[in-house]
């Protein structure tokens, strides 16, 4: 037994020991969100508002010509869940902060990061941005170690390889080429959207937002929620009652709490050259927008 | 918990253990408690109770078989076994076929068999099957012990996929003290390495291909629909295999060994003999306990008596792969092919006598290729999602119009797939040759054997999107 233990130790440490080597170099592998965290402390001492929400705000909000020093916290999928882990980790260390906006997505208040096919990027938040409590119960290898996370030793080489974050100096995130959009597609995008929302998701989601809303608010710090704008093969396919829930949840709560909604998902100012696909404007109209909510922001203020 | 997943990696260490430091007359306890732990770690509560149940009445109707001396009560008890088994396994695995034909003649829309599952309950109850069968056979004396039976009934390696066990093959490595044996555990961890390579080295990376062409039939022709034909047949080869070789790897660890499934099934000279080579167990069960009894009854006839008999007998193998019309042609298919055999192999032997070709290696090639083409023919039907699909790869398989798409290729990993099954042929054919366990070099060469093995694995093994064993939903 002893020889067999010996041996079988034997065979592993070479595992082992490139198993902690490609551990430590994924945890180092450059992404968003690691990137977002370091220009988050970068300007600590001067950042006045935080961009919260998912890819439609990663997307669609570029602060560059705003008059104050914005930074954009979104990442792809991101739920309300991560949006208050996050500034709950580093708002206090943000001392100027006055504003947090929170982007709220057609399916934002029935959405759950940790349990839709997405949930793999709850460890994200915990290896990159040193947020944790976000993860699904069940348990998952990727959760506890990068190189799962990342697809093995292969896939952290080729992550190694491509070495690049497309960000610009306010965390803003231009999507890359546009892709087709038609019917089609905006059927498939809301599909896509609308397998992963659940009512019964509705009452955490809220509570999240009024847990933010009254931690903050005696923080001294306002929030604002705003819906980004969609095209019309999305806008046109969803389904009306998940929409009304949305918009009557959010004018519900930002009555009750005295914080302005911004609501842009039906806005016609915005046309196809706006979009990179059904449900995410391009570069071009992420600037377009970002100008329209600073006018909003600033003029109803 | 599957083989391949993280958390058998710490089951069973610790289950080996517990084993380890319990004292023999215990042992059989730990095994059993284990069992049950594995096979409710599916999360389906209910499939412990059908065990329980399928035990319980196997063991009793044992008991009572062997206690009579009548003939008739002896055969009653029998058959009341025999129907509680294919009773509990009919409900378990033809439940969603009953509800989806209910649901369509009464209009109903129950949706009650999409939360049932049925892991394991073919094997367990094809064992109880043959348990009572052997009895009745005065083949095997009924077994005592409970406890015993219980675990040889779910012993945890074999339950989910088998090999089906025969009692008199199992029970007595049960009973047996437990000597800790250094080649034994060395050979047993490396069959289930080699497994674990087969599975989530080569398997995974071979799924995407076959997933791609049968999900999407109509999107190909030519080349593709006849590459994707073979991916297949080699995806389920290795995967069951992968499979098998994990369970008896795991069961050598605990001095067990378990019945050999497979023996190079793709080297077959015809199908007779590809049905000695694949899923040995189960064709050892459908040939003693449903083609034998019925070639004797049908004796009379002569070769039609046992060429029925077989197309019968592939037939039901066919039909307990599930309630599809897939699995029915496939079964009908190589029950086909079997009763042909019985009258063209006079023929064909004295057609190779005469022509002087009798044990000749060109001879030997082109049997092996044309069974390996009959049987992936028949994996078609297998694994096409519907009957029309699988028409639709067979007529459009030798057609030139859009001969190969070349997407089909480019999936993501190919150049992987390939280092995968290179790597697979060289250390199959050179160090692995005969048979993982045999492989005694020098202790540096085996050092540099077993490394190369943990590590190729490592840097190739597919880490996402990792399938279950294609078995697991028979």
């Amino acid at each position: 037994m002893i020889k067999l233990t010996i041996k079988i130790i034997l065979c592993l440490l070479p595992l082992i020991l490139t198993a902690i080597t490609f551990e430590l170099i994924a945890r180092r592998i450059p992404n968003s969100y690691s990137a977002k965290v370091n220009l988050l402390m970068s300007k600590k001492d001067s950042v006045e508002i935080l961009i919260m929400g998912s890819s439609h705000s990663n997307h669609g909000i570029n602060p560059k010509y705003w008059n104050k020093e914005a930074l954009n916290l979104a990442n792809a999928n991101q739920s309300l869940l991560q949006d208050y882990n996050i500034l709950s980790k580093y708002l206090p260390e943000c001392k100027k902060v006055r504003t947090v906006i929170i982007p709220i997505s057609y399916f934002s208040l029935q959405y759950d990061m940790a349990s839709s096919p997405e949930q793999r990027r709850c460890a994200y938040y915990s290896f990159y941005m040193d947020v944790k409590g976000a993860e699904s119960a069940r348990f998952d290898i990727r959760n506890h170690s990068a190189l799962f996370l990342w697809d093995g030793p292969l896939g952290v080489i080729e992550s190694m390889r491509r070495n690049k974050v497309v960000m610009n100096e306010y965390g803003y995130q231009p999507p890359d080429n546009n892709k087709t959009i038609n019917r089609e597609t905006g059927k498939k995008s809301v599909a896509m959207r609308e397998a992963n929302m659940y009512i019964n998701l509705l009452g955490s989601n809220l509570k999240i937002l009024e847990r933010m809303l009254t931690e903050f608010k005696s923080k001294d710090i306002k929030i604002i929620f705003a819906t980004i704008p969609v095209y019309t093969t999305f806008s046109q396919n969803i389904t009306k009652n998940n929409y009304d829930i949305m918009t009557s949840k959010i004018n519900n709560i930002a009555t009750k709490y005295g914080v302005k909604y911004y609501n842009y998902f039906y806005d016609n100012r915005f046309d196809v050259s706006d979009f990179w696909d059904d449900d995410h404007l391009n570069e071009k109209g992420a600037l377009k927008f970002s100008a329209i909510l600073w006018n909003d922001m600033v003029k109803k203020q | 918990m599957t083989f391949n997943s993280f958390h058998y990696f710490l089951f069973l260490p610790v289950v080996y253990l517990f084993f380890y430091f319990t004292a023999d007359r215990w042992r059989w306890l730990v095994l059993l408690f284990a069992s049950y732990l594995f096979y409710a770690s599916l999360n389906a509560p209910y499939l412990l109770a059908v065990l329980l149940l399928a035990t319980g009445i196997s063991y009793a109707c044992g008991k009572c078989i062997a206690s009579q001396q009548n003939e008739a009560a002896r055969r009653s008890w029998l058959w009341i076994g025999i129907f509680a088994c294919v009773a509990i396994l009919a409900a378990m695995k033809y439940l969603p076929f009953l509800e989806s034909q209910t649901n369509s003649i009464f209009k109903l829309s129950s949706n009650l068999s999409s939360m049932v599952i049925s892991i394991g309950v073919s094997y367990f109850t094809f064992q109880a099957i043959s348990y009572l069968v052997d009895i009745y056979l005065d083949i095997e004396e009924p077994e005592q012990h409970f406890g015993y039976f219980a675990l040889y009934m779910a012993f945890f390696p074999k339950l989910l996929q088998g090999p089906i066990e025969r009692a008199g093959d199992l029970l007595p490595q049960l009973k047996c003290p437990y000597r800790f044996d250094y080649d034994a555990m060395r050979s047993g961890m490396l069959l289930f390495t080699w497994g674990f390579f087969k599975k989530v080295v080569v398997v995974d990376r071979l799924a995407p291909y076959a997933d791609q062409v049968f999900n999407n039939v109509h999107n190909y022709s030519g080349l593709s629909l006849i590459m994707g034909v073979y991916v297949y047949a080699l995806q389920i080869y290795f995967d069951f295999s992968a499979y098998t070789d994990m369970a008896r790897g795991t069961g050598r660890l605990f001095g067990i060994n378990l019945t050999e499934n497979f023996n190079s099934p793709y080297l077959a000279i015809s199908i007779s003999d590809f049905w000695r080579r694949w899923h040995i167990s189960f064709s050892r069960w459908i040939l003693d306990y449903i083609f034998k009894p019925l070639q004797l009854g049908w004796r009379s006839w002569g070769q039609v008596g046992s060429a029925v008999a077989l197309l019968i007998t592939f037939l039901v193998s066919g039909i307990w792969h599930g309630a599809s019309w897939g699995f029915v042609v496939w079964g009908g298919l190589h029950g086909l092919y079997m009763a042909s055999s019985v009258f063209y192999k006079p023929y064909q032997k004295k057609l190779h006598s005469t022509l002087g070709i009798e044990k000749t290696t060109c001879l030997k090639i082109w049997q092996i290729f044309v069974t390996f083409n009959l049987v992936s023919f028949a994996w078609i039907f297998f694994r096409a999602n519907t009957l029309d699909d699988a028409y639709y790869v067979i007529a459009n398989m030798l057609k030139t119009e859009k001969w190969f798409r070349f997407d089909f290729l480019l999936l993501q990993g190919n150049k992987l797939t390939a280092v995968a099954l290179i790597a697979y042929a060289l250390l199959s054919t050179t160090v692995f040759k005969n048979g993982i366990y045999t492989c005694n070099y020098n202790k540096y060469i085996n050092y540099i054997i077993y490394n190369g093995l943990i590590l190729l694995i490592f840097f190739l093994a597919k880490y996402s999107e990792t399938k279950d064993f294609i078995y697991f939903q028979f």
